[in-house]
């Protein structure tokens, strides 16, 4: 029990630290900054078009939400982690009681929580956003006591403005960013050139969203194509996460209500895969010559 | 060399297990997904459509940003329209609904630029009216993009069944478009059972029937509603107006 609470502070501290040197990453702090000013954005983009505007900025809050934590913990494990290999702190690091796993795994949840924590002020100021734009939409309707057909139209404007599903939709994001950070601490762990982990992590994304196809070619032709081909489907189907599945968010964006269920079975989905993946990386990191 | 040592091999035996778990899960998530999001099973993104699409286009689409693809596609549906291209537009309407299949928005206004405006501008202006075809051709081509709307309209319905909208702008499109009030009625009665719809269109299926002829039907649907309460006071369902349907009905 002492040493499990140990193992925790250990990671702790190195989560705390790796949350404090990544704030300090100029990088980083610009992604931030070119998410903002994105989701402000989203507010004057809408005017391009015709109607339905809360849908249009919902889509594009979300997509800048989801864009800015992609590169953030793409950048973010990509120099966090080579970078203690490069400067050699990380032999300072493991020759205190320090175990491999317990590096990994606190330069995750420092990465996390930085993620969190961004994905947290950007929803807040969407949220601004929203209020804003309900406003705007109110301004021109007449008041809720001049009938019953005014109360209607207030009504339709503030259920897209308050719409409590939204919260399941930033669920999810954060859910397949999670995703995305194991898979760049990953990577991490093999490679030192941050040039390699963003483009194999980047691959991975971009292939995770048509890994579902894959999936399917796969299971249709089992024995009817090339093995070679075969061989390839099942490949992705077998290593590459399906970031198809959180495509649930934009039914959520779109004003539907998916059950909570969904949603609720994949952030097990993501917990899951995050868990393999640094059970992985961690042996893989163990193996390692520094 | 202790690069690829024992707990490589480790790490490898965790990826297999891992991959056997994780394919069967993952089809049943997919499964759960296409279910929620179409009705039915559909391939994620069609090869056709990836054709289709841009280079940009199909990165956002690949990158998770369906529904931004989508909007910004709609822009050029609008383009279209005010450019009045209407097979342009019809295609690029079927690329935005394949995108976001799960939006109203998209198939509400495609179906209506099919329905309304491609074929009313083809009753005013298709056909060579120096070789007499100007009428024949102005009702062929119209009705095809009425059918067009049609389509649309009970593809968005399949894959939003839950939401009101579509079935009303069905049950519109054939009592304005084709003065098929009988499929009017049927609609709108559709449309007034599911959750959140307009109070209205319990009475607009009512209307339809009398137009339709149905005065029977008609009166067992405004009977029904008025016994759908036993308060009869002010308010949006007009039990004022309901109660004089029935009389008059009653009358004749």
């Amino acid at each position: 029990m002492k040493s499990l609470k140990e193992t925790w502070w250990r990671i702790e501290a190195i989560a705390g630290n790796t949350l404090v040197e990544a704030l300090r990453q100029r990088v980083l702090n610009v992604i931030f900054l070119f998410g903002l000013v994105l989701v402000l954005g989203s507010l004057f983009l809408t005017s391009l078009t015709f109607q339905e505007e809360f849908k249009f900025l919902k889509d594009l809050g979300y997509a800048a939400i989801s864009i800015t934590g992609t590169l953030v913990a793409l950048m973010g494990a990509a120099q966090l982690i080579p970078a203690e290999i490069e400067r050699r702190t990380l032999h300072t690091l493991l020759s205190k009681p320090v175990r491999r796993y317990e590096f990994i795994l606190g330069k995750y949840l420092g990465l996390l929580g930085l993620i969190t924590l961004m994905l947290l002020i950007m929803s807040l100021l969407f949220a601004g956003v929203l209020w804003a734009k309900e406003q705007l939409g109110l301004l021109g309707l007449p008041p809720a006591e001049s009938g019953e057909e005014a109360r209607q139209m207030i009504a339709a404007v503030t259920a897209q403005s308050r719409d409590l599903n939204l919260l399941q939709a930033l669920v999810l994001i954060w859910a397949k960013l999670a995703v995305v950070t194991a898979v760049a601490v990953f990577f991490s762990t093999m490679a030192t050139s941050t040039i390699f982990i963003v483009c194999t992590t980047l691959l991975v994304y971009f292939v995770g969203h048509l890994q579902s196809v894959a999936r399917e070619v796969w299971l249709q032709e089992i024995g009817g194509s090339s093995w070679l081909k075969q061989g390839f489907l099942a490949l992705v189907a077998f290593l590459i996460p399906d970031f198809q599945a959180y495509n649930l968010i934009d039914e959520i964006i779109a004003g539907n209500a998916p059950p909570w269920a969904g949603s609720a079975e994949l952030l097990v989905y993501s917990v899951v895969y995050v868990a393999v993946l640094l059970l992985v990386s961690s042996l893989v990191f163990e193996d390692r010559e520094l | 060399m202790k690069r690829w040592g024992r707990h490589s091999g480790m790490a490898v035996l965790v990826l297999l297990v891992w991959a056997g778990l994780k394919v069967p899960w993952e089809l049943r998530l997919a499964r759960e997904r296409s279910e929620i999001m179409y009705g039915a099973e559909l391939p994620p993104m069609s090869m056709e459509l990836r054709d289709s699409l841009g280079q940009g286009m199909t990165l956002a689409a690949l990158g998770g940003f369906r529904g931004v693809a989508a909007n910004f596609l709609w822009l050029s549906v609008t383009t279209a329209w005010e450019e009045q291209q209407w097979t342009r537009l019809r295609a690029l309407a079927e690329m935005v609904v394949l995108l976001s299949a799960e939006g109203v928005f998209f198939w509400e206004n495609a179906g209506w630029h099919m329905a309304y405006n491609a074929s009313v501008s083809a009753e005013r202006f298709s056909g060579d009216a120096e070789r007499g075809e100007g009428p024949r051709m102005r009702n062929v081509e119209s009705m095809h993009w009425i059918k067009q709307g049609i389509e649309l309209y009970e593809r968005g319905i399949r894959a939003i069944p839950e939401k009101p909208k579509l079935y009303e702008m069905l049950a519109l499109l054939y009592q304005q478009r084709l003065q098929d009030h009988e499929k009017a009625a049927h609609y709108f009665e559709l449309a007034s059972q599911k959750e959140g719809a307009p109070v209205y269109l319990e009475r607009f299926a009512g209307f339809a029937l009398e137009k339709a002829g149905e005065r029977e039907k008609a009166y067992a649907h405004w009977v029904k509603l008025w016994q759908s309460s036993e308060e009869h006071g002010p308010g949006p369902r007009r039990w004022g107006m309901i109660e004089e349907r029935i009389r008059k009905l009653e009358k004749n």
